[in-house]
């Protein structure tokens, strides 16, 4: 197995969210290869109780997005490949991809957030293509609040 | 009947030296669905599909992001990518001229 030319992160810090959305898309494009080591979603705005649902899904269509691009977790390293766009990386869909596997979903209490953290053997792999999209997503709307949510991947690329 | 068609959906463009300089890619956008609340009801709103052609325009650096442009033909991702091909070329040729000139 080659080794990684890094970790990255897509990392969507409080934004006000009240509907059924993707809210983090990572394109993982042809010559590159994504394995997904942690991915999360809290808030910082509500004390109420509140029940919701996260999904970690792997789209064969883009969504539309607002461009971000991914940061490296180091200095030092080289620009990660998942370049950003608007039917490429970035984060608050205004129109949704095609769901074509879901690989995590998860129900979970807003008030604590949720976190997914799979052993090495369990993390997803996701071998690059020109339609490889990554995508984190609120399957049904949330209660209102100011979100957080990432992507952390380790990039396998030339 | 219809005839088979022929649908280009990736293709690398180099400079003349035989350096890529960029990537075109055929990529689908949206057709994916959203539960809305409607009158206290969920209901499914499905999304148009579209095509757009990523222009993937390689970084010479390897620290610095390629850059990510969209063309909505084919035409035009060829236009984009050949043009920038040559850019780089002529940039490339303007490094290599400097470095000689700095050697001490």
């Amino acid at each position: 197995m080659p080794a990684p030319s890094g970790l990255y992160t897509l990392i969507r810090a409080a934004v006000a969210t009240s509907t059924a959305i993707t809210i983090n898309q990572v394109l993982v494009p042809a010559l590159a290869a994504a394995e997904f080591t942690r991915a999360w979603v809290n808030q910082s705005t509500v004390t109420t109780t509140n029940q919701t649902r996260a999904q970690l899904n792997r789209n064969s269509t883009a969504c539309t997005v607002t461009s971000q691009a991914a940061a490296p977790t180091q200095t030092g390293m080289q620009a990660s490949k998942a370049v950003n766009g608007t039917s490429a990386t970035g984060i608050t869909a205004s129109a949704e991809g095609t769901v074509a596997a879901t690989v995590w979903s998860e129900g979970f209490n807003i008030v604590n957030g949720i976190l997914y953290l799979p052993v090495p053997e369990a993390r997803w792999l996701l071998v690059g293509q020109a339609a490889g999209f990554a995508a984190l997503k609120f399957p049904s709307a949330p209660a209102a609040a100011d979100y957080t949510s990432g992507i952390e991947w380790l990039e396998f690329a030339g | 009947m219809s005839e088979p068609k022929v649908v280009i959906t990736a293709c690398r463009v180099d400079t003349a030296e035989g350096v890529a300089a960029a990537r075109i890619d055929l990529v689908e956008v949206g057709g994916g669905s959203q539960m809305r609340m409607v009158d206290g009801a969920e209901e499914e709103t499905v999304h148009p599909r579209s095509t757009v052609f990523h222009v993937r325009l390689l970084s010479p650096d390897p620290m610095l992001p390629d850059v990510l442009r969209e063309a909505d033909t084919y035409d035009e991702a060829c236009q984009l990518a050949v043009s920038y091909a040559g850019r780089l070329a002529e940039h490339a040729g303007r490094i290599a001229e400097l470095a000689k000139d700095l050697q001490v």
